[in-house]
């Protein structure tokens, strides 16, 4: 997460620990080429940060899990017992001058309140209202992601080596580019 | 008595009406909650076309004209109940990263909200970690990249 999206944290004392303790400190960062060529040794990121002028104590960014981020904000949704209503699909935003605003669902239902957040992702209905419908397009590349189960790679020893961590010890984050 | 949309401008951490005197302009509005939510209050008050507003708690607006806000006193410790019910509806749709934060922000400044989300339950899958615009620029390898 970037450093200006973690400000708000400040406020949610226990998010706050709970974030410190999902980020990887102490990380590693080192890059290749897509032919396995090094291009970038291994540096410690606050090494790095500090290269670039930077404080590693405030830096603009740290690696989580993404699962790990969700389930932080999830858990703390569900302590302040705020009900999330699973299974609602929104098939179209709605509003009118002086009036409030809303959603329709699909089974017709429409809901209606002072202010309506549309947090559902490129291609969301309500594009229409706020400038203009945006539809995704191919940019011509591709990533690909994958995460496996650790024991995949215990399996196969050139793999481990090849995954393990720095020194043994400290998390390390491999880039490669093609 | 209408209900404006205000936020915080980070050069001088002012507030500022986004709806000046115009009418009620919800297309504007939309878009100012995706830009500050962190800042996002709600204010009852009469706006002019150049109104500025002290904002004491994010909670008791009223339509002053600004002297000076200092960072610290824009961003001082409010946790959750600080501040008093406001009695704004909000619909957020969607669970992702963003609806959760607000969902999480809206309650903390007293709002009402309701969550819709479509699946039929949480997804906690995810495949990757993450490395922000930020941190990719603070580190060289777009150099290296280039050889």
């Amino acid at each position: 997460m970037g450093l200006s999206a973690t400000r708000f944290l400040r406020h949610w004392p226990e998010m706050k620990k709970r974030y410190s303790e999902i980020s990887l400190h102490n990380a590693w960062i080192e890059t290749y080429k897509h032919d396995g060529a090094l291009m970038l040794p291994p540096q410690k990121v606050s090494d790095r940060l500090h290269a670039a002028g930077l404080d590693p104590g405030n830096a603009p960014g740290a690696f989580q899990m993404r699962p790990l981020v969700y389930k932080m904000l999830l858990d703390q949704v569900e302590k302040l017992g705020i009900e999330i209503e699973y299974g609602c699909r929104v098939v179209n935003y709605f509003e009118r001058e002086g009036e409030k605003g809303g959603v329709e669902l699909e089974d017709g239902t429409r809901l209606e309140a002072e202010l309506v957040v549309a947090a559902d992702g490129i291609g969301s209905k309500a594009n229409k209202l706020v400038g203009g419908e945006v539809r995704a397009r191919s940019s011509g590349r591709a990533m690909w992601r994958a995460v496996m189960p650790v024991s995949c790679l215990d399996s196969d020893p050139e793999v481990k080596e090849a995954y393990s961590l720095k020194d043994g010890v400290d998390p390390i984050v491999r880039t490669y580019f093609a | 008595m209408s209900v404006f949309l205000a936020f915080v401008r980070s050069p001088n951490n002012t507030i500022e009406f986004l709806s000046l005197n115009r009418t009620y302009h919800p297309r504007q509005l939309h878009k100012a909650i995706a830009m500050c939510l962190e800042c996002l209050v709600g204010v009852e008050s009469q706006s002019t076309p150049d109104s500025l507003v002290r904002v004491d708690s994010h909670s008791d607006v009223q339509g002053r004209v600004l002297s000076e806000i200092s960072k610290d006193e824009a961003m001082e410790f409010a946790p959750v109940g600080t501040y008093p019910s406001t009695g704004i509806d909000v619909l957020i749709v969607g669970t992702g990263f963003g609806g959760l934060t607000a969902a999480l922000e809206f309650t903390r400044k007293g709002h009402n909200v309701r969550v819709l989300e479509r699946n039929n339950e949480p997804d906690i899958s995810g495949k990757s970690t993450t490395i922000s615009l930020n941190t990719s620029q603070a580190t060289p390898y777009l150099v290296a990249m280039r050889n």
